[in-house]
Protein backbone atom coordinates (compact mmCIF):
# COMPACT_ATOMS: atom_id res chain seq x y z
CA UNK A 1 0.00 0.00 0.00
CA UNK A 2 1.29 3.42 -0.55
CA UNK A 3 1.69 5.76 2.18
CA UNK A 4 -1.28 8.44 -0.20
CA UNK A 5 -3.78 5.84 1.06
CA UNK A 6 -7.78 7.11 -0.92
CA UNK A 7 -10.52 6.52 0.77
CA UNK A 8 -11.93 4.26 -1.63
CA UNK A 9 -9.38 2.22 -1.47
CA UNK A 10 -9.74 2.22 2.56
CA UNK A 11 -13.17 2.00 2.10
CA UNK A 12 -13.32 -1.25 -0.02
CA UNK A 13 -10.54 -2.98 2.45
CA UNK A 14 -12.83 -2.32 5.44
CA UNK A 15 -16.46 -3.66 3.20
CA UNK A 16 -14.00 -6.55 2.46
CA UNK A 17 -13.81 -7.40 6.01
CA UNK A 18 -17.32 -6.35 6.80
CA UNK A 19 -16.62 -3.66 8.30
CA UNK A 20 -18.75 -0.06 7.14
CA UNK A 21 -16.61 3.33 8.35
CA UNK A 22 -17.94 6.59 7.70
CA UNK A 23 -15.58 9.51 5.62
CA UNK A 24 -14.67 11.13 8.74
CA UNK A 25 -13.38 7.61 10.57
CA UNK A 26 -11.44 6.80 6.87
CA UNK A 27 -9.52 9.95 7.44
CA UNK A 28 -8.58 9.32 10.33
CA UNK A 29 -7.11 6.42 9.41
CA UNK A 30 -5.76 7.60 5.80
CA UNK A 31 -3.79 10.36 8.73
CA UNK A 32 -2.22 7.57 10.94
CA UNK A 33 -1.23 5.30 7.90
CA UNK A 34 0.57 8.40 6.22
CA UNK A 35 2.56 8.75 9.16
CA UNK A 36 2.91 4.66 9.79
CA UNK A 37 3.80 3.15 6.28
CA UNK A 38 6.80 5.19 5.97
CA UNK A 39 8.26 4.23 9.41
CA UNK A 40 7.21 0.97 8.16
CA UNK A 41 9.21 1.07 5.48
CA UNK A 42 12.17 2.54 6.65
CA UNK A 43 12.18 -0.42 9.89
CA UNK A 44 11.65 -3.08 6.93
CA UNK A 45 15.08 -2.14 5.76
CA UNK A 46 16.55 -3.64 8.86
CA UNK A 47 15.29 -6.89 8.35
CA UNK A 48 17.54 -9.39 7.69
CA UNK A 49 16.40 -12.63 5.92
CA UNK A 50 17.16 -14.90 8.85
CA UNK A 51 14.54 -12.34 10.89
CA UNK A 52 11.92 -15.02 11.48
CA UNK A 53 8.49 -13.84 13.37
CA UNK B 1 -3.34 2.53 55.49
CA UNK B 2 -1.54 0.38 52.99
CA UNK B 3 -2.77 -3.11 51.92
CA UNK B 4 0.23 -5.07 54.39
CA UNK B 5 -0.43 -2.58 57.51
CA UNK B 6 -4.47 -3.12 56.52
CA UNK B 7 -3.86 -6.96 56.28
CA UNK B 8 -1.57 -7.18 59.45
CA UNK B 9 -4.59 -5.59 61.32
CA UNK B 10 -7.17 -8.15 60.18
CA UNK B 11 -4.96 -10.62 61.00
CA UNK B 12 -4.59 -9.79 64.34
CA UNK B 13 -8.69 -9.43 64.57
CA UNK B 14 -7.54 -5.73 65.60
CA UNK B 15 -10.22 -4.58 62.97
CA UNK B 16 -12.95 -7.01 61.61
CA UNK B 17 -13.18 -7.45 57.75
CA UNK B 18 -16.78 -6.08 58.02
CA UNK B 19 -15.65 -2.61 59.61
CA UNK B 20 -13.11 -2.62 56.72
CA UNK B 21 -15.49 -2.89 53.68
CA UNK B 22 -18.03 -0.40 55.75
CA UNK B 23 -14.91 2.64 55.78
CA UNK B 24 -14.33 1.58 52.23
CA UNK B 25 -17.80 1.89 51.25
CA UNK B 26 -17.63 5.42 53.19
CA UNK B 27 -14.86 6.61 51.47
CA UNK B 28 -16.53 5.67 47.98
CA UNK B 29 -19.59 7.54 48.80
CA UNK B 30 -17.53 10.08 49.86
CA UNK B 31 -15.16 10.52 47.05
CA UNK B 32 -17.54 10.26 44.18
CA UNK B 33 -16.73 12.76 41.99
CA UNK B 34 -13.28 10.92 41.63
CA UNK B 35 -15.39 8.69 39.86
CA UNK B 36 -12.80 5.73 40.16
CA UNK B 37 -15.40 3.16 40.19
CA UNK B 38 -17.85 1.63 37.31
CA UNK B 39 -20.12 -0.58 39.47
CA UNK B 40 -19.62 -0.63 43.21
CA UNK B 41 -20.46 -4.47 45.13
CA UNK B 42 -21.89 -2.66 48.30
CA UNK B 43 -23.92 -5.45 49.73
CA UNK B 44 -22.34 -8.40 47.72
CA UNK B 45 -18.61 -7.00 49.60
CA UNK B 46 -20.38 -6.57 52.86
CA UNK B 47 -22.16 -10.40 52.46
CA UNK B 48 -18.55 -11.52 51.62
CA UNK B 49 -17.24 -10.13 54.46
CA UNK B 50 -19.00 -12.22 57.09
CA UNK B 51 -17.69 -15.22 55.67
CA UNK B 52 -14.31 -17.08 56.51
CA UNK B 53 -11.17 -15.12 55.69
CA UNK B 54 -7.98 -16.68 54.19
CA UNK B 55 -4.56 -15.47 54.51
CA UNK B 56 -2.58 -13.62 53.44
CA UNK B 57 -4.69 -10.45 52.85
CA UNK B 58 -7.65 -12.13 55.79
CA UNK B 59 -10.70 -9.52 53.79
CA UNK B 60 -8.85 -6.72 52.49
CA UNK B 61 -11.02 -4.78 50.52
CA UNK B 62 -9.63 -4.60 46.93
CA UNK B 63 -10.94 -3.33 43.88
CA UNK B 64 -10.47 -4.37 40.13
CA UNK B 65 -10.20 -2.48 36.58
CA UNK B 66 -13.82 -3.17 34.89
CA UNK B 67 -12.69 -5.39 32.11
CA UNK B 68 -11.42 -8.24 34.78
CA UNK B 69 -14.98 -10.27 35.08
CA UNK B 70 -15.99 -10.74 38.82
CA UNK B 71 -19.15 -12.96 38.84
CA UNK B 72 -22.96 -11.41 38.95
CA UNK B 73 -21.17 -8.21 38.19
CA UNK B 74 -21.18 -5.71 35.23
CA UNK B 75 -18.05 -6.03 33.31
CA UNK B 76 -18.28 -2.72 31.08
CA UNK B 77 -15.35 -1.70 29.96
CA UNK B 78 -16.21 1.51 30.02
CA UNK B 79 -17.90 0.99 26.72
CA UNK B 80 -21.65 1.56 25.28
CA UNK B 81 -20.70 -2.22 23.51
CA UNK B 82 -20.91 -3.44 26.23
CA UNK B 83 -22.87 -1.99 28.93
CA UNK B 84 -25.38 -4.27 30.23
CA UNK B 85 -22.71 -7.09 29.73
CA UNK B 86 -22.87 -9.15 33.01
CA UNK B 87 -19.97 -11.54 33.97
CA UNK B 88 -20.78 -15.14 34.16
CA UNK B 89 -17.99 -15.91 36.29
CA UNK B 90 -14.98 -14.27 37.58
CA UNK B 91 -11.28 -13.98 35.99
CA UNK B 92 -8.82 -16.26 36.98
CA UNK B 93 -7.18 -13.28 38.82
CA UNK B 94 -10.09 -12.59 40.96
CA UNK B 95 -10.57 -16.33 41.74
CA UNK B 96 -7.55 -16.12 42.83
CA UNK B 97 -7.38 -12.83 45.10
CA UNK B 98 -10.52 -14.53 47.00
CA UNK B 99 -8.34 -17.93 47.58
CA UNK B 100 -5.83 -15.31 49.01
CA UNK B 101 -8.58 -13.63 51.28
CA UNK B 102 -9.11 -10.15 49.44
CA UNK B 103 -12.83 -9.08 48.83
CA UNK B 104 -13.99 -7.41 45.88
CA UNK B 105 -15.58 -4.06 45.89
CA UNK B 106 -15.96 -3.25 42.93
CA UNK B 107 -14.68 -2.44 39.43
CA UNK B 108 -12.82 0.39 38.12
CA UNK B 109 -12.94 2.88 35.45
CA UNK B 110 -10.95 2.72 32.27
CA UNK B 111 -10.21 4.20 29.41
CA UNK B 112 -12.70 3.00 27.27
CA UNK B 113 -12.08 -0.67 25.87
CA UNK B 114 -8.44 -0.27 27.52
CA UNK B 115 -7.61 1.69 24.30
CA UNK B 116 -6.46 4.74 25.22
CA UNK B 117 -4.29 6.58 28.10
CA UNK B 118 -6.39 9.04 29.18
CA UNK B 119 -9.73 7.56 31.13
CA UNK B 120 -11.99 9.51 29.90
CA UNK B 121 -14.72 7.37 28.34
CA UNK B 122 -17.12 9.40 26.55
CA UNK B 123 -19.90 6.44 27.68
CA UNK B 124 -19.15 6.63 31.96
CA UNK B 125 -17.42 10.16 32.25
CA UNK B 126 -13.64 10.77 33.31
CA UNK B 127 -12.22 9.14 36.05
CA UNK B 128 -10.41 12.32 37.78
CA UNK B 129 -7.21 12.75 39.38
CA UNK B 130 -7.01 12.99 43.32
CA UNK B 131 -4.33 15.15 43.21
CA UNK B 132 -6.04 17.95 41.05
CA UNK B 133 -9.67 16.99 40.24
CA UNK B 134 -9.42 18.91 36.82
CA UNK B 135 -6.52 16.35 35.85
CA UNK B 136 -7.03 13.08 34.48
CA UNK B 137 -5.77 9.92 35.81
CA UNK B 138 -3.65 8.40 33.00
CA UNK B 139 -5.00 5.43 31.81
CA UNK B 140 -6.45 3.28 30.33
CA UNK B 141 -6.07 1.54 34.45
CA UNK B 142 -6.73 5.38 35.60
CA UNK B 143 -9.29 4.37 38.03
CA UNK B 144 -6.71 1.99 39.31
CA UNK B 145 -4.68 5.21 40.37
CA UNK B 146 -7.81 7.07 41.49
CA UNK B 147 -8.53 4.45 43.93
CA UNK B 148 -5.59 3.65 45.11
CA UNK B 149 -4.17 7.25 45.47
CA UNK B 150 -7.63 8.76 47.10
CA UNK B 151 -7.75 5.15 49.59
CA UNK B 152 -10.66 4.13 47.92
CA UNK B 153 -9.25 0.74 47.82
CA UNK B 154 -6.52 -1.65 49.82
CA UNK B 155 -5.30 -2.52 46.55
CA UNK B 156 -6.43 -2.46 43.13
CA UNK B 157 -5.80 -4.66 39.99
CA UNK B 158 -4.92 -3.62 36.40
CA UNK B 159 -3.93 -4.21 33.27
CA UNK B 160 -1.18 -3.17 30.82
CA UNK B 161 -0.72 -3.51 27.12
CA UNK B 162 1.38 -0.14 26.29
CA UNK B 163 1.74 1.47 29.51
CA UNK B 164 -1.48 0.91 30.90
CA UNK B 165 -0.85 -0.05 34.25
CA UNK B 166 2.29 2.40 34.82
CA UNK B 167 0.80 5.52 33.76
CA UNK B 168 -1.90 6.04 35.75
CA UNK B 169 0.75 4.93 38.82
CA UNK B 170 3.03 7.42 37.99
CA UNK B 171 0.12 10.60 37.55
CA UNK B 172 -2.18 9.39 40.41
CA UNK B 173 1.37 9.14 42.47
CA UNK B 174 1.09 5.79 43.25
CA UNK B 175 3.45 2.29 42.46
CA UNK B 176 1.89 -0.51 39.79
CA UNK B 177 3.97 -3.18 38.13
CA UNK B 178 3.26 -4.17 34.77
CA UNK B 179 4.33 -8.05 35.14
CA UNK B 180 6.51 -9.95 33.00
CA UNK B 181 4.08 -10.72 29.78
CA UNK B 182 3.00 -14.21 30.61
CA UNK B 183 3.56 -14.31 34.38
CA UNK B 184 -0.09 -13.76 35.12
CA UNK B 185 -3.03 -15.66 33.74
CA UNK B 186 -5.55 -13.14 31.47
CA UNK B 187 -8.41 -15.52 31.41
CA UNK B 188 -11.34 -13.74 31.87
CA UNK B 189 -9.76 -10.47 31.02
CA UNK B 190 -11.21 -8.83 27.84
CA UNK B 191 -7.74 -8.77 25.73
CA UNK B 192 -6.33 -5.51 23.81
CA UNK B 193 -3.91 -7.54 22.11
CA UNK B 194 -2.97 -10.86 22.95
CA UNK B 195 0.66 -11.04 22.53
CA UNK B 196 1.38 -7.77 24.71
CA UNK B 197 -1.65 -7.86 27.49
CA UNK B 198 -0.67 -8.26 31.13
CA UNK B 199 -2.71 -7.91 34.73
CA UNK B 200 -1.09 -6.20 37.66
CA UNK B 201 -1.20 -4.69 40.93
CA UNK B 202 -1.66 -0.50 41.15
CA UNK B 203 -1.43 0.00 44.75
CA UNK B 204 0.64 2.14 47.73
CA UNK B 205 3.63 0.94 48.10
CA UNK B 206 5.97 -1.93 46.45
CA UNK B 207 5.42 -4.11 48.97
CA UNK B 208 1.70 -3.70 48.25
CA UNK B 209 2.13 -4.26 44.60
CA UNK B 210 4.63 -7.90 45.72
CA UNK B 211 1.33 -8.89 47.93
CA UNK B 212 -1.18 -8.06 44.93
CA UNK B 213 1.35 -10.29 42.50
CA UNK B 214 1.92 -13.10 45.08
CA UNK B 215 -1.93 -13.84 45.15
CA UNK B 216 -2.30 -13.25 41.54
CA UNK B 217 0.74 -14.73 40.08
CA UNK B 218 1.80 -17.63 42.39
CA UNK B 219 5.10 -16.33 43.41
CA UNK B 220 6.63 -15.53 46.52
CA UNK B 221 8.35 -12.37 46.31
CA UNK B 222 11.45 -11.41 48.67
CA UNK B 223 11.60 -7.88 49.39
CA UNK B 224 14.64 -8.09 51.55
CA UNK B 225 17.93 -7.77 50.40
CA UNK B 226 17.85 -4.16 49.06
CA UNK B 227 19.75 -2.82 45.89
CA UNK B 228 23.70 -3.19 47.13
CA UNK B 229 25.42 -4.48 44.09
CA UNK B 230 22.61 -4.52 41.77
CA UNK B 231 23.61 -2.94 38.13
CA UNK B 232 21.61 0.08 37.07
CA UNK B 233 21.41 1.60 33.52
CA UNK B 234 20.33 4.75 33.74
CA UNK B 235 18.66 5.17 29.75
CA UNK B 236 19.51 8.85 29.21
CA UNK B 237 17.65 9.06 25.99
CA UNK B 238 14.55 8.65 28.09
CA UNK B 239 15.69 11.38 30.45
CA UNK B 240 16.66 14.27 27.45
CA UNK B 241 12.73 13.24 26.15
CA UNK B 242 10.90 14.20 29.29
CA UNK B 243 10.20 17.85 30.91
CA UNK B 244 13.64 19.04 32.70
CA UNK B 245 11.75 19.14 36.39
CA UNK B 246 10.32 15.58 35.77
CA UNK B 247 13.58 14.15 34.63
CA UNK B 248 15.27 15.71 37.43
CA UNK B 249 12.80 14.25 39.83
CA UNK B 250 14.17 10.65 38.26
CA UNK B 251 17.66 11.67 38.31
CA UNK B 252 17.28 12.58 42.00
CA UNK B 253 15.56 8.77 42.43
CA UNK B 254 18.35 6.76 40.87
CA UNK B 255 20.99 8.90 42.88
CA UNK B 256 19.21 7.60 46.01
CA UNK B 257 19.56 4.12 44.28
CA UNK B 258 23.51 4.67 43.98
CA UNK B 259 23.25 5.71 47.43
CA UNK B 260 21.83 2.81 48.74
CA UNK B 261 24.66 0.77 46.87
CA UNK B 262 23.77 0.08 43.72
CA UNK B 263 25.71 0.66 41.10
CA UNK B 264 23.98 3.12 38.61
CA UNK B 265 25.67 3.61 34.89
CA UNK B 266 24.71 5.22 31.61
CA UNK B 267 22.45 2.34 29.28
CA UNK B 268 21.87 2.69 25.75
CA UNK B 269 19.40 0.51 24.61
CA UNK B 270 18.99 -0.64 20.56
CA UNK B 271 16.48 0.52 18.42
CA UNK B 272 14.50 2.39 21.24
CA UNK B 273 13.40 5.30 19.32
CA UNK B 274 11.55 2.65 17.39
CA UNK B 275 10.16 0.52 19.96
CA UNK B 276 6.57 2.23 19.72
CA UNK B 277 6.16 1.56 15.64
CA UNK B 278 7.06 -1.93 16.35
CA UNK B 279 4.17 -2.22 18.95
CA UNK B 280 2.24 -0.47 17.13
CA UNK B 281 2.32 -2.40 13.97
CA UNK B 282 1.24 -5.75 16.07
CA UNK B 283 -1.09 -4.09 18.67
CA UNK B 284 -3.08 -2.78 16.89
CA UNK B 285 -4.01 -5.47 13.75
CA UNK B 286 -4.81 -7.89 17.45
CA UNK B 287 -7.10 -5.21 18.58
CA UNK B 288 -9.28 -5.12 15.43
CA UNK B 289 -9.44 -8.79 15.93
CA UNK B 290 -10.28 -9.15 19.31
CA UNK B 291 -13.03 -5.93 17.86
CA UNK B 292 -13.80 -7.22 14.67
CA UNK B 293 -17.71 -8.73 16.03
CA UNK B 294 -18.25 -5.07 17.20
CA UNK B 295 -16.67 -3.42 14.72
CA UNK B 296 -19.14 -5.29 12.00
CA UNK B 297 -22.05 -4.50 13.86
CA UNK B 298 -21.51 -1.68 16.60
CA UNK B 299 -19.17 0.54 15.01
CA UNK B 300 -21.01 3.40 15.80
CA UNK B 301 -21.09 2.98 19.28
CA UNK B 302 -17.39 3.41 19.87
CA UNK B 303 -16.16 6.58 21.27
CA UNK B 304 -13.70 8.31 18.46
CA UNK B 305 -10.30 8.24 19.57
CA UNK B 306 -11.01 4.15 20.09
CA UNK B 307 -13.02 3.71 16.89
CA UNK B 308 -10.01 5.52 15.22
CA UNK B 309 -7.03 2.85 16.29
CA UNK B 310 -9.42 -0.01 16.01
CA UNK B 311 -9.79 0.85 12.62
CA UNK B 312 -6.31 1.32 11.63
CA UNK B 313 -5.53 -1.53 13.18
CA UNK B 314 -8.35 -3.15 10.22
CA UNK B 315 -6.51 -1.29 7.81
CA UNK B 316 -3.30 -1.72 8.23
CA UNK B 317 -1.59 -3.90 5.45
CA UNK B 318 -1.12 -7.61 6.43
CA UNK B 319 2.30 -7.79 5.89
CA UNK B 320 2.82 -4.54 8.83
CA UNK B 321 2.17 -7.56 11.05
CA UNK B 322 4.13 -10.11 10.39
CA UNK B 323 7.13 -7.54 9.89
CA UNK B 324 6.02 -5.93 13.93
CA UNK B 325 7.03 -9.90 14.69
CA UNK B 326 9.93 -9.88 12.98
CA UNK B 327 11.15 -6.65 14.27
CA UNK B 328 9.80 -7.50 17.65
CA UNK B 329 12.16 -10.35 18.01
CA UNK B 330 15.42 -8.57 16.69
CA UNK B 331 14.12 -5.79 19.28
CA UNK B 332 14.04 -7.69 21.99
CA UNK B 333 17.16 -9.63 21.29
CA UNK B 334 19.35 -6.35 21.69
CA UNK B 335 17.39 -5.39 25.02
CA UNK B 336 18.30 -9.08 25.90
CA UNK B 337 21.68 -8.02 25.19
CA UNK B 338 21.58 -4.71 27.45
CA UNK B 339 20.18 -7.22 30.54
CA UNK B 340 23.92 -8.83 29.99
CA UNK B 341 24.90 -5.83 31.47
CA UNK B 342 22.37 -4.55 34.18
CA UNK B 343 20.36 -6.03 36.51
CA UNK B 344 18.08 -2.84 35.99
CA UNK B 345 17.07 0.15 33.88
CA UNK B 346 15.86 3.35 35.15
CA UNK B 347 14.09 6.12 33.66
CA UNK B 348 11.29 8.55 34.13
CA UNK B 349 8.70 6.73 34.28
CA UNK B 350 6.39 9.19 32.14
CA UNK B 351 7.57 12.90 30.24
CA UNK B 352 4.81 14.69 32.12
CA UNK B 353 2.43 15.46 35.12
CA UNK B 354 -0.90 14.77 34.86
CA UNK B 355 -2.53 16.98 31.82
CA UNK B 356 -6.05 18.38 32.67
CA UNK B 357 -9.41 17.31 31.14
CA UNK B 358 -9.83 18.18 27.56
CA UNK B 359 -6.34 19.12 26.73
CA UNK B 360 -4.53 17.01 23.90
CA UNK B 361 -1.42 18.04 23.94
CA UNK B 362 1.30 18.14 26.14
CA UNK B 363 4.33 20.47 26.33
CA UNK B 364 7.94 19.16 25.23
CA UNK B 365 10.75 20.53 24.69
CA UNK B 366 8.89 24.04 24.21
CA UNK B 367 6.71 22.23 21.58
CA UNK B 368 3.17 20.98 22.01
CA UNK B 369 3.07 17.77 21.23
CA UNK B 370 -0.19 15.10 21.39
CA UNK B 371 -0.34 13.42 24.94
CA UNK B 372 -0.44 9.81 23.48
CA UNK B 373 2.82 9.76 21.08
CA UNK B 374 4.85 12.01 24.28
CA UNK B 375 3.71 8.89 26.07
CA UNK B 376 4.83 6.13 24.05
CA UNK B 377 8.67 6.36 24.00
CA UNK B 378 8.05 5.70 27.94
CA UNK B 379 6.08 2.45 27.51
CA UNK B 380 6.22 0.68 24.67
CA UNK B 381 10.21 -0.40 24.86
CA UNK B 382 9.23 -2.29 27.58
CA UNK B 383 5.98 -3.70 26.92
CA UNK B 384 7.71 -4.83 23.54
CA UNK B 385 10.73 -6.98 25.16
CA UNK B 386 7.49 -8.61 27.77
CA UNK B 387 9.42 -7.19 30.63
CA UNK B 388 8.56 -6.36 34.41
CA UNK B 389 8.43 -2.52 34.62
CA UNK B 390 7.32 -0.16 37.57
CA UNK B 391 6.07 3.44 38.17
CA UNK B 392 6.82 4.88 41.73
CA UNK B 393 6.51 7.77 43.01
CA UNK B 394 9.74 10.14 42.77
CA UNK B 395 8.57 13.33 43.16
CA UNK B 396 6.46 16.64 42.39
CA UNK B 397 6.29 19.04 39.60
CA UNK B 398 3.77 21.82 39.99
CA UNK B 399 2.11 20.02 43.30
CA UNK B 400 1.50 16.62 40.90
CA UNK B 401 3.45 12.88 40.65
CA UNK B 402 6.56 12.46 38.84
CA UNK B 403 7.59 8.67 38.54
CA UNK B 404 10.68 6.90 38.45
CA UNK B 405 10.51 3.40 35.99
CA UNK B 406 12.26 0.26 37.04
CA UNK B 407 12.54 -1.96 34.02
CA UNK B 408 13.68 -5.60 34.87
CA UNK B 409 14.54 -9.13 33.17
CA UNK B 410 12.03 -11.26 31.78
CA UNK B 411 10.66 -13.04 35.18
CA UNK B 412 12.80 -10.70 37.59
CA UNK B 413 9.87 -8.96 38.48
CA UNK B 414 10.91 -9.71 42.12
CA UNK B 415 14.30 -7.99 41.58
CA UNK B 416 11.76 -4.91 40.51
CA UNK B 417 10.01 -4.94 43.17
CA UNK B 418 12.71 -5.24 45.86
CA UNK B 419 14.53 -2.08 44.65
CA UNK B 420 11.13 0.15 44.76
CA UNK B 421 10.72 -1.01 48.01
CA UNK B 422 14.50 -0.36 48.81
CA UNK B 423 13.81 3.02 47.76
CA UNK B 424 10.34 3.70 49.30
CA UNK B 425 12.08 2.59 52.56
CA UNK B 426 14.40 5.52 52.21
CA UNK B 427 12.48 7.71 51.23
CA UNK B 428 8.60 8.86 51.22
CA UNK B 429 7.18 10.36 48.18
CA UNK B 430 4.97 6.72 48.42
CA UNK B 431 3.26 7.65 51.60
CA UNK B 432 2.19 11.09 50.68
CA UNK B 433 -1.48 11.25 49.51
CA UNK B 434 -3.46 14.08 48.14
CA UNK B 435 -5.72 16.18 50.28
Amino acid sequence: MEPESSLDDLRRLAAAQGVAPSDDDLEAVRGFLDAILPELARLERLLEPEDEP
Amino acid sequence: MSLAALAARLRARELSPREAVEDYLARIEARRELNAYVTVRAEEALAEAEGPQSAPLHGAPVAVKDVIDVAGTPMTAASAILRDNVAERDAEVVARLRRAGAILLGTLNLHEFAFGALTTSPHFGPARNPWAPDRVCGGSSGGSGAAAAAGLAAGTLGTDTAGSIRIPACLCGVTGLRPTTGLVPTRGVFPVAWTFDTVGPVARSAEDCALLLDAIAGTRTDLAGGVEGLRVGVVEALLARARPEVAAAAEAAIAELGRLGARVERAEVPLLEEAGTIQQLQMLPEAANAHLRFLRTRLAEYGPDVRARLLAGLLLPPTAYVSGRRLRRRYRAGVDGVFERFDLLAAPAMPVVAPRIGEETVELGGEAVPYRLALIPFNSPWSLAGLPAASLPCGFVDGLPAGLALVGRRYADAVVLRAAHAYQRATDWHARRPA
